[in-house]
């Protein structure tokens, strides 16, 4: 040995099982890191090299009936063709896109395109929605916020890795208290033993760390794919970058080593006579650290109030979390008391480790906060999930209570066209709308154009203020605006207050005639106004319709006869029915939510490693006492008993601590969905889900306790008393 | 005078210890023998009065200071062996020299010397929970004599240890003393122990009550001690 430090990785040798988990802990933190990191970028590059090809001046594309090479001459002569003001051809050349302009891109077609370059050239639209084309604006907020809030779970897995290697080097500072008092008696200076422990948690980090890499390049491809299903992309390959690599690393050692600061410090001031006394065991004393969580709680829930944005998410969610974490030591007496006369029945002695668990505050505190944390990030997903849902049905309940939903995208409909549809024979009622865009409050959104009169004898709306009547007058008068929720508040206007809308040719200023909840996924979902309304927003006419068939109708029929209606040409037409188009977006709910369920997976895994590391460091100090309880004629099975009431009390104590945390933060996250996203919710508690994150609780309790409970059975009564 | 909380663990002890001298302090439980022992190697300082070491005051020294005095001066055995479990025997005795930043190629021939002067040559390599409890002890004598310190000061050694083992301890302490003039200071209950030394002293209630010089050879020593605890009512 040629330097104290050593000492550290002998230490971590000595101790494979302990070693093993808490570096487990941190590679699971560092592969979580990773793996978002990853994918966040496969995804973006893919997505980017997506829309690269798909310049947004765009809008006609050409290629040949057969599918073959286009000509030069033909190339030629379309650049030549009058209106066209850009070009380009794909690197395949059997498609060329150009921007037409001046004219529509119909009558381009029609009049100009098709006389000069002959019939074997096949046109094609690319797809806008309303008026001006920004093909990824709402794609662009949804994907970022889907990474701000991975980021901000990863984070928080990351942190309670972080708070698993403190509490094992808390611990361990705590068991070899009499060796770094014999250190120093023996001449070691507090520098040398804070750099033993500091580089014992250097090694452990940096080898976790680089386990933690290797894990991380599965969990970046379940990640990837998981996230290309949620944004609705193809699964790119992972595009992994040195940076990506570096910061996972980087993090995972300062974790590490920032995590082991505190211990390694209360390890450098430790007294000579009072360690080798036994004195440093008074560890139950309160620190007033909890002061500092009382700040940072309501400072974390005011900022989560005040900027709901998912981007400030992460800030807010650290101050809430750290601020909890740290309230925990002084409520964990009275609710491990109370929840000991229940837990206590599980064993004929279970007073005793509900006991431990009141005297050992500080370990017990925060291994118990590292759970607290896990079981409120599950309930509040679970909160987020079921308020979508909730919002879903109410919007669908309202907005989408017909049987069909018609989207034609290349051309609108022109009268005769609608006229043709509602005389079908089996539909039975028809209402149009026409999409657009604007700006609201320097949000893009879409503008919906109905006609009242049908619009409101099918469907509603998700009323928050207002009523069909009043709506339909208003918009068939004109100058009115229905305004989703969201968007209202986020412009701070209520029903009857003027708000801005940005049109193709300035700003206009429209009533607000009510607010309704809405739901982001679902395009025809934006600004509601009425067809006089329509012009100012460059809609030329309705591309959506909704449509309630006869009785006995069978899809095929309708879907039929909708597409039995001819268009211009060059136009595409999605049917679907209502169920078929909810069950589309429960599936993107559905596959944004397991996205994030993976990862809090993994953070209860760190969790419940954290609880066994300390069941066991607990038993470990207990050598003794455990040995005194067999020698006075407790059996193997009763030892292994308490471990388990200690375990189900802690992992209980942190459920129930879990809760108001849980609620906050789902409360928070509801909001910062609504406001970034435009999904509806009223934030409502699934307070039922308790019951599932409470057997949680109770089976991570059992299952951390499955190893120390077996070992403290297995401990021999001579060694034991021997024990140090 | 040292006080714990309510409590004088010393009162007004005032004890000489000469250069080379081996004296063995001796008490009943909680009469202060060990609180003393940790006063006199530094490990802890009085609440008032002063211990000086070759005329220098441990009491005014900063903890820094202090720090060097235990690493070069002063070498320690405990009662409870306190080794390193996760070090062999000959890196538990090397230990001080780590501490001090020497390399191994620096202090390799002095730790062969004191593995054999206590006769662990042949058990280097092993852990200590390879060990008897007599060797274990032993490779605490040795790391406390590692450093060639000019005092040494044992708490108990023998305390754990069978009769046999805790001769050969003792018979090291005598020699560090004999063969290199080194300062020892012995805590002991047991009137055997204590006649290695060449005074005893007796601590009651924290205060010196009695002092012996001891001469003769072998058991007589040990009798002369039992005789003089006798006559203190011990």
């Amino acid at each position: 040995m040629r330097s104290l430090s050593s000492l550290g990785s002998r230490s971590l040798a000595h101790r494979p099982g302990r070693t093993l988990l808490t570096g487990l802990g941190v590679a699971l933190g560092v592969a979580l890191l990773f793996g978002v990191l990853v994918a966040n970028r496969s995804v973006n590059r893919s997505f980017e090299r997506a829309t690269e090809r798909i310049p947004t001046t765009f809008n006609v594309s050409l290629t040949r009936s057969d599918g073959a090479v286009l000509s030069d001459d033909v190339i030629v002569r379309t650049f030549a063709l009058p209106h066209v003001s850009n070009g380009e051809v794909q690197p395949d050349r059997t498609e060329l896109r150009v921007a037409i302009r001046g004219i529509a891109a119909t009558d381009w077609q029609n009049q100009i395109a098709t006389p000069a370059l002959g019939p074997d050239i096949v046109f094609g639209r690319i797809i806008t929605i309303g008026g001006e084309q920004q093909p990824d604006n709402g794609f662009r907020e949804f994907r970022e916020s889907v990474e701000g809030t991975l980021a901000a779970f990863s984070a928080v897995s990351l942190f309670a890795a972080g708070f698993l290697i403190y509490l094992t080097f808390t611990t361990a500072v705590l068991e070899r208290t009499a060796l770094y008092g014999l250190l120093r008696a023996l001449g070691a200076h507090p520098s040398q033993i804070r750099r033993a422990v500091v580089v014992e948690s250097l090694t452990l980090g940096a080898v976790s760390s680089v386990v933690g890499l290797l894990l991380g390049f599965g969990i970046a491809s379940l990640i990837t794919r998981l996230l290309a299903e949620a944004l609705g992309v193809a699964t790119p390959p992972s595009e992994i970058q040195l940076w990506a690599v570096t910061a996972s690393i980087t993090l995972g050692v300062a974790t590490s080593v920032v995590s082991a600061l505190i211990p390694a410090r209360r390890a450098g001031a430790v007294e000579p006579v009072a360690a080798m006394r036994g004195d440093h065991r008074a560890a139950g004393a309160l620190s007033r650290w909890w002061i500092a969580g009382a700040a940072m709680l309501p400072a974390g829930v005011g900022l989560g109030v005040r900027f709901p944005s998912l981007r400030v998410a992460p800030v807010s969610a650290t101050l809430i979390v750290v601020g909890s974490v740290l309230l925990v030591p002084p409520l964990l007496k009275p609710v491990a008391r109370a929840l000991g006369v229940a837990t206590t029945r599980l064993s004929r002695n279970g007073r005793i480790p509900v006991m431990h668990l009141v005297k050992e505050r500080s370990r017990s505190a925060y291994t118990l906060a590292l759970i607290m944390v896990v079981l409120a990030m599950a309930y509040s997903l679970a909160a987020a999930d079921t308020s979508m849902h909730d919002a879903l049905d109410e919007v669908f309940d309202h907005q989408y209570r017909t049987d069909l939903v018609v989207f034609r995208a290349g051309a609108p409909y022109q009268p005769s066209e609608l006229a043709a549809i509602s005389r079908q024979p089996h539909v039975r009622a028809m209402t149009a709308l026409g999409l657009g865009r604007t700006t609201v409050a320097d949000r893009t959104a879409n503008v919906v154009v109905i006609d009242p009169a049908s619009y409101f004898g099918m469907l509603s709306f998700a009323w928050r203020d207002g009523d069909d009547r009043s709506a339909a007058e208003a918009l068939r008068r004109g100058g009115a605006a229905l305004v989703p929720a969201d968007l209202a508040a986020r412009a701070g206007v209520r029903r009857g207050d003027p708000i801005l809308l940005s049109t193709p040719d300035g700003s206009r200023t429209l009533v607000v005639a009510g607010t309704f909840v809405r739901f982001g996924f679902l395009p025809d979902m934006g600004v509601v106004v009425g067809p006089t309304d329509a012009v100012s927003f460059g809609v030329a006419g309705p591309v959506a319709l909704r449509l309630n068939t006869v009785e006995g109708t069978s899809t095929s029929e309708i879907v039929n006869e909708v597409l039995a209606v001819p268009g211009p040409g060059f136009t595409y037409t999605q049917v679907q029915t209502v169920a078929q188009l909810k069950e589309v977006v429960i599936g993107s709910v559905d596959r944004y939510f397991r996205l994030f369920f993976a990862v809090v997976l993994v953070a209860l895994i760190v969790g419940l490693l954290g609880l066994a590391n300390t069941l066991g460091m607990s038993i470990f100090e207990r050598t003794r006492e455990v040995g005194v309880l067999r020698a006075t004629g407790m059996h193997r099975s009763e030892i292994g008993r308490m471990v388990v009431v200690e375990s189900i009390t802690l992992a209980l104590a942190a459920f129930v601590l879990s809760i108001p945390l849980g609620m906050i933060q789902a409360q928070l996250l509801t909001r910062g969905t609504r406001e970034q996203l435009g999904f509806g919710g009223g934030g409502s508690q699934p307070v039922w889900w308790l019951v599932p994150v409470g057997v949680l609780a109770t089976v991570v309790a059992a299952l951390a306790a499955l190893l120390p409970a077996r070992r403290a059975g297995r401990v021999e009564i001579v060694d034991a008393l021997r024990f140090e | 005078m040292k006080i714990y909380g309510a409590r004088r663990a010393l009162d007004g002890v005032d004890l000489d210890v000469a250069r080379g001298a081996f004296v063995s302090v001796m008490g009943p439980s909680g009469s202060g023998k060990s609180t003393l022992l940790h006063l006199l190697g530094g490990l802890d300082t009085p609440d008032e009065g002063d211990v000086v070491l070759d005329g220098e005051s441990l009491s005014t020294m900063d903890d820094r200071d202090r720090t060097l005095v235990r690493r070069h001066r002063i070498g320690f055995i405990f009662q409870a062996f306190n080794l390193v479990p996760v070090l062999t025997a000959g890196e538990n005795i090397a230990l001080p020299a780590v501490i001090d930043g020497e390399r191994p190629e620096a202090y390799e021939k002095r730790l062969q010397a004191v593995l054999d002067a206590v006769d662990l040559r042949e058990r280097r390599d092993q852990l200590p929970s390879e060990l008897s409890g007599g060797e274990q002890q032993r490779v605490a004598a040795a790391r406390a004599l590692f450093v060639e310190p000019e005092v040494l000061l044992a708490d108990e050694p023998t305390g754990n240890l069978d009769s046999r083992s805790g001769t050969e301890l003792l018979s090291v302490l005598k020699r560090a003393q004999r063969d290199h003039g080194q300062t020892v200071v012995l805590v002991t209950h047991d009137p055997a122990a204590a006649s290695f030394g060449d005074a005893v002293v007796y601590l009651r209630d924290g205060r010196v009550c009695g002092h012996l010089h001891v001469d003769g050879e072998g058991g007589d020593r040990a009798q002369l001690v039992l005789a003089w605890l006798q006559e203190l009512g011990a």
